[in-house]
C-alpha cells in the first residue's frame, strides 16, 4: 500500500479557478449587498429622508411599521440614516486608502527603486509617521484640521499612506532585482518607465488585495473619530457618528447604537474576510 | 591568429578591479582584468561560479548590483571610457553599444507582459519609432531569432512560451538596438542540451550575419569551444590564463586550464573511464590565499607560489598566463 503510494507521480495541484471557494462568494455577497444598499437603497425603497424628523415616532423600536429599523431620539429613520451614513464611511474609507494607494504606493516603489539616500529620506520619513498609532495620528490631525468629510479623509491617509509605503517598497526590492529590470535596464529604459511598466504592475496585485485589509481599518478609524466628535460633522450621518448619537439613549433604545454598530461590523468583517481570502490565494 | 589583427579592437578592459561589500568590508571580487574584445570576434570568459565573471560583464555594462563598485581601471568602448561616463549618457549607450543577454530566460521576461510590449519597448527605448513600425520591426526581430509563427507569439505572455523560446525572444530584445558587442552571460545554462545546441547556433548566425562581436560567459569548456575564438580564463577574481580557443585547448599552461580541460566529458571520453576533477574547492571571496590564488589546489605548486602572485605574461602569441610553474613551454619565437 505504501509502496504504492510512493511509485504513483505525486498529484499535480489542481488547476486553480480565477473566482471560487465559498468564502469569497459569501463575504462578497454580504458587501455587495450593503454596497447595494447603501447606494441604490435610498432611490428604490420607500424610506423617508435621513434628516425628517418624525416626533410622533420618538425611540420607535425595530419593525415598527413605516420605520423597519426604528428611528432615534428625534424620531429620525435609523434605516435610512444608516444608508446614507453607509455611503460618508464607504466613501471616507474607499477614498483614504485610494490616497494611500497612489501616494505610498508611489513613495514605496520610488524608494525602493532609487535606494540609496532616496530610500532612507523616504522610509525614515515613514518610520516616524508609523511611530504614532494610526488612530492617535488620525486623531490630530482631524483635530487640527477640524471636522469635514474631506479633513476626515486626509486625517486616515496619514495612516493608509505609510502602510502602503512600506508594501510597495517591500514589493519593489523583491522585483527589482529580477532579471526583467535588468534586461529594462540593459536596453537603456529609464527609471520611471521602469518603474511605472515593469514595477508597478508587479506589486499592484498585493496592494490591490491589501486594500480591502486597509479599508477594513480606514472604516474603524473613521468611526472611532466620529464617536470622538473629530469626523463627518452632523447632521451629515455616519456610521460612527449614529453610534455616538445613540449612546445617549443606550439603556431606553440600544438598537439606535447596535443597529448602525451591525452595519458597520458587517461590512469590516465582509472587507477582512476578502482581504484574507484573496491574499492567502494570490499574495 | 586573432591577435595578430591590425583592426583596432572595440572593446578594452585595462586593470578592471570590482570591489564587494561582503558583511560590512570591501573585498576585491575582481581584480586587475583586462581583456579585449575585436569586431566581430567572441572572446569567452569562463569560470567557476564566484570566480567574478558575471560581476565583470555587469561592470562592462554599467549595471553593477548595489553591494558591487568599481574599484579601478578602465573600460574603453568604441574610443569612450565606459566607468567613466555619467549614468545618463551610459544608458544611450547601453542596448545601442553593448546588450546583454542573461543566464536564467525564465525570469529575464517581465511576466505581466505581452511579448511584444517588451520588444516594442527595448525599440522605442532608442529610436523614434513609432508604434506600428515598433510592432513590424518585432516582428521581423523575432523572425530573425528562428521563432516559428512569429506573428502569432507576438501576443503571448511569457509564460506561454518554453524555455528556449524565451531565451530567443531575450535575444531579440537584446538586438533591438542593434548592439556592436552582444554579451551573453551563460545563455544555456538553464536550458536542456538540445536546445543549448540551437541557442549557440543561433548566436553564432547572428553574428555573422549582423557582424557583431560577442563576449560569451559561461563555465562550460565544451560550450567555449564551440562559439568562441579567444578564451580568457578566470579563477577567484583573477585572469589566469588567455589564449586563442585551439592553443587553449591545446596546449593549455595553467594548470586550472588543464584541470577544467580535463574535466570536460566528450565523444571521444573513454566509457566507465574516471573523470578527473580538480581536487578542493574555489576560495571563499573573505579568505582568499596568498600568492597565487590557485595554489592550494594546485598540484605543482611550492613555496613561491604560496608567497607571490605571478604574474600575467604574454607571449609572442598572444598566449597569457599568470603561474610560476606553466605546463607547457613558452613558445619559441
Amino acid at each position: 500500500m505504501g509502496i504504492s503510494v510512493i511509485a504513483t507521480p505525486a498529484a499535480r495541484p489542481l488547476p486553480v479557478r480565477l473566482p471560487g471557494g465559498i468564502g469569497l462568494w459569501c463575504w462578497g455577497g454580504v458587501l455587495g449587498l450593503i454596497v447595494a444598499l447603501c447606494y441604490l437603497g435610498p432611490l428604490v425603497l420607500p424610506l423617508p429622508s435621513p434628516d425628517a424628523t418624525d416626533f410622533g415616532n420618538v425611540l420607535a423600536p425595530i419593525g415598527t411599521a413605516g420605520h423597519l429599523l426604528g428611528t432615534d431620539s428625534l424620531g429620525r429613520d435609523l434605516l435610512s440614516r444608516c444608508l446614507y451614513g453607509g455611503r460618508v464611511s464607504l466613501a471616507v474609507s474607499v477614498g483614504a486608502v485610494c490616497l494611500g494607494l497612489v501616494v505610498g504606493g508611489g513613495l514605496g516603489i520610488i524608494a525602493g527603486y532609487r535606494g540609496g539616500w532616496v530610500d532612507a529620506v523616504i522610509s525614515r520619513g515613514l518610520d516616524v509617521l508609523f511611530a504614532f498609532p494610526g488612530l492617535v495620528l488620525a486623531l490630530t490631525v482631524a483635530s487640527y484640521l477640524g471636522p469635514s468629510v474631506r479633513n476626515v479623509t486626509l486625517a486616515i491617509a496619514f495612516y493608509t499612506v505609510p502602510a502602503y509605503a512600506r508594501m510597495a517598497r517591500a514589493g519593489t526590492l523583491r522585483v527589482r532585482t529580477q532579471n526583467f529590470v535588468r534586461a529594462a535596464e540593459m536596453f537603456g529604459a529609464r527609471g520611471f518607465y521602469i518603474g511605472t511598466r515593469h514595477i508597478l504592475p508587479n506589486v499592484l496585485f498585493l496592494m490591490l488585495t491589501y486594500a480591502l485589509v486597509l479599508i477594513g481599518i480606514a472604516m474603524v478609524i473613521e468611526a472611532s473619530l466620529s464617536f470622538l466628535g473629530l469626523g463627518v460633522p452632523p447632521p451629515q450621518p455616519s456610521w460612527g457618528q449614529l453610534i455616538a448619537m445613540g449612546k445617549q439613549d443606550i439603556s431606553d433604545a440600544p438598537h439606535i447604537a447596535l443597529v448602525p454598530g451591525a452595519f458597520l461590523f458587517l461590512t469590516i468583517t465582509a472587507f477582512n474576510r476578502l482581504g484574507d481570502v484573496l491574499q492567502t490565494r494570490y499574495g | 591568429m586573432d591577435d595578430l589583427r591590425l583592426e583596432p579592437p572595440l572593446l578594452v578592459a585595462k586593470r578592471l578591479s570590482i570591489a564587494l561589500r561582503v558583511s560590512g568590508r570591501d573585498v576585491l571580487a575582481v581584480e586587475d582584468v583586462s581583456f579585449e574584445v575585436y569586431p566581430g570576434g567572441t572572446l569567452g570568459i569562463v569560470g567557476e561560479s564566484g570566480s567574478g565573471k558575471s560581476l565583470t560583464a555587469r561592470a562592462l555594462m554599467g549595471l553593477l548590483p548595489d553591494a558591487a563598485r568599481l574599484a579601478g581601471g578602465r573600460v574603453m568602448f568604441d574610443g569612450v571610457d565606459l566607468a567613466r561616463l555619467p549614468e545618463r549618457i551610459m544608458r544611450r549607450r547601453r542596448g545601442a553599444g553593448l546588450a546583454m543577454i542573461f543566464q536564467d530566460p525564465l525570469r529575464a521576461l517581465d511576466p505581466m507582459m505581452r511579448v511584444d510590449q517588451q520588444i516594442v519597448e527595448a525599440l522605442r527605448a532608442h529610436g523614434r519609432l513609432g508604434r506600428r513600425e515598433a510592432r513590424k520591426e518585432a516582428l521581423e526581430l523575432l523572425d530573425a531569432v528562428r521563432i516559428s509563427a512569429a506573428a502569432r507569439r507576438l501576443d503571448d505572455y511569457p509564460h506561454q512560451l518554453s524555455g528556449g523560446m524565451r531565451q530567443r525572444v531575450m535575444i531579440a530584445i537584446a538586438l533591438a538596438g542593434r548592439p556592436k558587442l552582444l554579451i551573453a552571460d551563460e545563455p544555456t545554462t538553464a536550458l536542456d542540451v538540445t536546445t543549448q545546441a540551437e541557442i549557440l547556433d543561433l548566436l553564432q548566425q547572428l553574428q555573422r550575419e549582423l557582424g557583431m562581436a560577442m563576449i560569451l560567459i559561461t563555465h562550460d569548456m565544451g560550450v567555449a569551444s564551440e562559439v568562441t575564438d579567444r578564451v580568457a580564463v578566470m579563477y577567484a577574481g583573477r585572469m589566469v590564463e588567455s589564449a586563442s580557443t585551439p592553443t587553449i585547448f591545446a596546449a593549455p599552461r595553467m594548470p586550472y586550464t588543464a584541470g577544467l580541460l580535463g574535466s570536460v566529458i566528450d565523444v571521444e571520453t573513454v566509457p566507465h573511464s574516471r573523470l578527473s576533477a580538480i581536487g578542493g574547492r574555489p576560495p571563499s571571496l573573505g579568505d582568499l590565499p596568498s600568492g597565487c590564488r590557485f595554489h592550494p589546489r594546485c598540484n605543482r605548486a611550492d613555496i613561491v607560489c604560496a608567497a607571490r602572485t605571478p604574474p600575467l605574461r604574454e607571449d609572442r602569441m598572444g598566449h597569457r598566463c599568470a603561474c610560476w610553474h606553466p605546463l607547457t613551454a613558452e613558445a619559441a619565437g
